[in-house]
């Protein structure tokens, strides 16, 4: 089920990078797909990190710094790193302050292409 | 041999005492060459141990919260108090000065909590596992981290702490307590602590099979060895338990939106309606294709005072 192994997804995300805690995918639109989420409402973090998305990949073209990366938000309590998985999807990532964002950034990167992967093709089969 | 060496609570066998392990030679072939810069530990996560003359004056990893987080996240320090010490001390490196004079904390408190950061960093990167370490000499001038420890501790007496945590730690192993354990709580915590079992009923409240130990510290701000010994003593009791938890249990797991359409794309699509927005929002009586303009007293005044025009061309 292609649920699941987004799930696998997410969980080894977790397990891999220090200091991550939940994750969610959704479409870029905001609706959530898979989530591996504790405290937080994943439909509202879902809605939130697309306009985060948006907001971001606008801001990084308006000012001429080229293609997004990622967009990531610095809190008292931690971070919120939002992904673009290809043209349709997103990854958020809430991690703690401790987290370590260097292995983040090279972990994420090959779960992202997994993730687009998984979405396209099942997008693909319908 | 001990008797409960599981909790904690005795001495470990002198043989554990006497290997430093890899992060404990690293710090005394350093500190005994007087380094005054930055030793950069590599591993999973690793951290960074910074040395003055051979002294250790900080030390930060992902694996363990660093001061910061043990003053805010407990609320030894307010997020207020913390803000305006910060703008006013950190650019010049005295935030330790303003915290203090602001009455935010008081400097024996302060101390303790930055040294144990310190001991905790270390003993998290060994516990966590460490690949190598590249030292940099910075000099005695360059910058520190928030919060350091002057003049610094000295790396046999943060060795000697560090064996014995290991060693410590090694024991609790057999109770399936480890650094990637995710222990689960039996069932949840009832009831209001008792002031000296804050820290116990708080990490029992954490655990509920997704926190590792590290997670549970940063969430609590409290250091690492503090939670793993509690979650020791808790599995000993049989109050939380560390195997492998039932299937990820918690119920977010199983999220998928519940009205997806049987659409042809596997991805959800919105639906008109769906998001029960206009429950959320305050019913309007505009009508929908009605002027956006609130008829207010001072618009129907200037209209009355704009002779000779028809209020629908006014402006």
């Amino acid at each position: 089920m292609q649920n699941a192994l987004l799930l696998t997804e997410l969980h080894a995300l977790r397990d891999q990078v220090t200091g991550v805690m939940e994750s969610a995918v959704a479409t870029v639109d905001g609706l959530l797909v898979a989530a591996d989420t504790d405290g937080v409402q994943p439909e509202v973090v879902s809605a939130l990190a697309a306009a985060t998305l948006g907001l971001g990949k606008r801001t990084g073209h308006e000012v001429g710094m080229g293609e997004l990366r990622e967009v990531v938000i610095r809190c008292r309590g931690g971070y919120v790193v939002v992904y673009a998985v290809g043209q349709i999807a997103l990854l958020a990532v809430l991690a703690d302050e401790g987290l370590d964002v260097s292995r983040l950034h090279i972990e994420s990167r090959p779960a992202v292409e997994r993730l687009n992967t998984l979405l396209t093709q099942a997008q693909s089969r319908n | 041999m001990n008797g409960h060496p599981s909790l904690g609570l005795s001495t470990p066998s002198t043989a554990a005492l006497d290997d430093p392990g890899p992060v404990g030679a690293m710090l005394l072939e350093h500190g005994q060459a007087g380094l005054s810069g930055v030793l950069r530990v590599a591993g999973t996560p690793g951290g960074t141990v910074f040395l003055r003359d051979g002294l250790v004056v900080a030390a930060s990893t992902p694996a363990s919260p660093g001061p910061e987080s043990l003053l805010l996240r407990s609320g030894r320090v307010t997020e207020e108090a913390w803000n305006l010490a910060f703008t006013a001390g950190a650019p010049s490196g005295h935030l330790a000065g303003e915290l203090v004079e602001r009455g935010a904390i008081g400097t024996a408190g302060l101390e303790v909590v930055c040294l144990s950061a310190i001991f905790d960093a270390v003993f998290a990167m060994q516990l966590f596992g460490v690949e190598g370490a590249e030292p940099e000499n910075t000099g005695p001038h360059a910058l520190l981290p928030p919060l350091p420890v002057l003049p610094g501790v000295p790396v046999p007496r943060l060795v000697r702490d560090l064996t014995r945590r290991m060693a410590m730690t090694a024991g609790w192993r057999d109770l399936g307590v480890t650094a990637h354990c995710r222990p689960f709580a039996v069932r949840p915590p009832t009831g209001a602590a008792l002031p000296a079992e804050r820290v116990r009923h708080e990490v029992l409240g954490k655990s509920n099979g997704r926190r590792t130990p590290r997670d549970i510290a940063f969430a609590l701000g409290q250091g690492l060895y503090v939670v793993m010994r509690e979650i020791a003593s808790l599995a000993d009791e049989g109050l939380v338990e560390t195997g492998p938890p039932p299937a990820h249990r918690d119920a977010a797991d199983t999220t998928t939106p519940s009205e997806t359409p049987p659409g042809p794309a596997g991805l959800p699509q919105r639906r008109r309606g769906t998001s029960k927005v206009n429950q959320v929002l305050p019913p309007t009586t505009r009508p929908l294709l009605g002027p956006r303009v609130p008829l207010s007293p001072d618009l129907i005044l200037r209209e009355e005072h704009t002779p000779g025009t028809d209020s629908s061309d006014a402006g």
